[in-house]
């Protein structure tokens, strides 16, 4: 393990952020507008039909908190489809460079990238709708924060073994895949929302507990710690077992020759 | 270990200096700003330090993979194909960079190419492989030597059926291109096919002798095998 190697890499992605239009979007300029579509559809709301408590907040917790699990996903995957859009794939891994290293330095430029995100949010959501997530989650943000950023490492781990599996015919679920786990996270609606079949499928996924606490938190300021336990044990197990899957997907594609060509 | 070959690419829209600089970090480069200084001037990039990959030509994209090829002063290089899109020009080019580069830096490089003479200039040693498996090893020069038979060509500008007769008499292998004869013959009997022809009083303008080169022990070794 060589902080040498891990460091080039997180470089290098580095020196493409500030100038590719495409990532400043990603990192700012989508999350930002929808918490401005969000927040502004659900003052709407809130003045339609009083209700005690604030929608809104519940709403722009959700934004915030649902960013940081997608764009955790994105970075991880999108910056490894990034090194084989460029076909760079084989230039790396001919170096020293373990794909162990490869995934911390992923996994540091998310956080370095990832804490702008959730800052611009935080700030957007004050300002426009006097929203504080500081003060809001207070000591909480730490456990939760872990947790959401779990969810996003298994899920990114998982998608890149599957491109390294079946190739560009699947990269298509570096984006999609958040999108297909959304419904079962009861991002924006209690898990009893759901229906009865649902609901059970909704307890395998670590990101149903965080949403039903943090609205928990918002309405009544308490939190179940079994709630969060319960999704960080989940949370180690799909790790583990995205890990592993990774790997072993990156030596068959070693050994097949597909580092060449992703297909 | 470092390879550098016609079907990767390094990222586009990182400018020269900062694909070598991440390069020279991956192979954790001992004082690399200055390494990487000495290889742009040394291939005659330093110019182009500060341009994003994607504005580069393929001459100059050619130059970039093996400045990223030599960064670690690897002991051994692949390289494949290199000169695979290059211009005849930029290729001659591209071919003395590595001879140079190599004897001074005294590296062993695996060098795949379809591209004979290239292989004949740069090569000390040979190996052909077909379907996987090996067919022929030997120095360019040993390779070519098994083809016992050399091109002459002459240029006529009459009597050319008399000529055809005498060729077909003597059983000579041959083929015309307008007013040139070309004639397979053994390297030692090109003597005697010249004194035939003048005591046949068939008087030809010029002379060409072609020995076998690479490209022709390539093309009877293929058609053999197949």
């Amino acid at each position: 393990m060589s902080t040498k190697r891990i460091f080039a890499m997180v470089i290098r992605h580095l020196y493409i952020w500030p100038r590719s239009l495409e990532r400043f979007m990603w990192s700012f300029g989508w999350p930002f507008l929808e918490i401005v579509i969000w927040g502004l559809t659900m003052q709407y709301l809130q003045k339609q039909f009083i209700s005690s408590f604030s929608i809104v907040t519940f709403m722009l917790g959700a934004v915030i908190f649902w960013n940081i699990i997608s764009r955790t996903q994105n970075e991880v995957a999108i910056n490894f489809l990034d090194e084989a859009w460029n076909k760079n794939l084989l230039n790396i891994f001919s170096t020293p460079l373990t794909p162990e290293e490869f995934l911390i330095a992923m996994v540091i430029i998310n956080i370095l990238k990832l804490s702008f995100t959730v800052i611009a949010l935080t700030l957007a959501s004050w300002f426009f709708y006097q929203f504080n997530v500081i003060a809001s989650f207070g000591f909480y943000i730490p456990v939760l924060l872990l947790n959401l950023l779990l969810v996003g490492w298994s899920i990114g781990f998982l998608v890149t073994g599957l491109i390294l599996r079946f190739g560009y015919s699947v990269q298509e679920l570096a984006w999609a895949i958040t999108v297909v786990i959304q419904p079962f996270s009861c991002v924006f609606y209690p898990l009893s929302a759901l229906p009865g079949w649902a609901q059970q499928i909704a307890w395998i996924f670590p990101s149903s507990y965080i949403f039903e606490e943090m609205r928990r938190i918002l309405s009544s300021g308490q939190i179940n710690w079994n709630n969060i336990l319960t999704s960080f044990l989940l949370n180690i197990i799909y790790l583990v077992f995205s890990l592993v899957f990774f790997r072993l997907m990156f030596e068959k594609a070693r050994e097949n020759g597909k580092l060449v060509k992703l297909n | 270990m470092n390879f550098s070959a016609a079907y990767v690419n390094l990222p586009w829209r990182l400018k020269v200096w900062e694909n070598l600089y991440t390069f020279a970090r991956l192979y954790e480069v001992d004082n690399y700003k200055k390494k990487v200084t000495d290889l742009l001037e040394e291939f005659k990039m330093k110019d182009l330090k500060d341009y994003k990959t994607d504005a580069l030509s393929s001459g100059q994209l050619t130059r970039l993979y093996l400045c990223k090829a030599f960064i670690n002063d690897p002991k051994l290089l692949l390289l494949d194909e290199p000169t695979a899109f290059l211009d005849p020009d930029v290729a001659d080019l591209t071919r003395k960079y590595i001879v140079e580069r190599v004897r001074k830096a005294k590296t062993s490089v695996l060098f795949t190419s379809h591209n004979m003479a290239e292989i004949t200039e740069i090569c000390d040693r040979v190996i052909f492989i077909n379907h996987g498996k090996i067919i022929a090893e030997d120095t360019p020069y040993g390779l070519a030597k098994k083809i016992k038979f050399c091109r002459v060509k002459l240029l006529f500008t009459v009597d050319k059926k008399k000529i055809e007769t005498l060729l077909v008499n003597y059983q000579y292998q041959f083929n015309w291109q307008d007013k040139e004869l070309t004639v397979e013959v053994k390297e030692e009997n090109v003597g005697q096919l010249l004194g035939r022809l003048s005591l046949a009083k068939l008087k030809y303008y010029q002379i060409t002798i072609e020995k076998p080169t690479l490209e022709d022990f390539f093309i009877k070794v293929a058609r053999e095998k197949i």
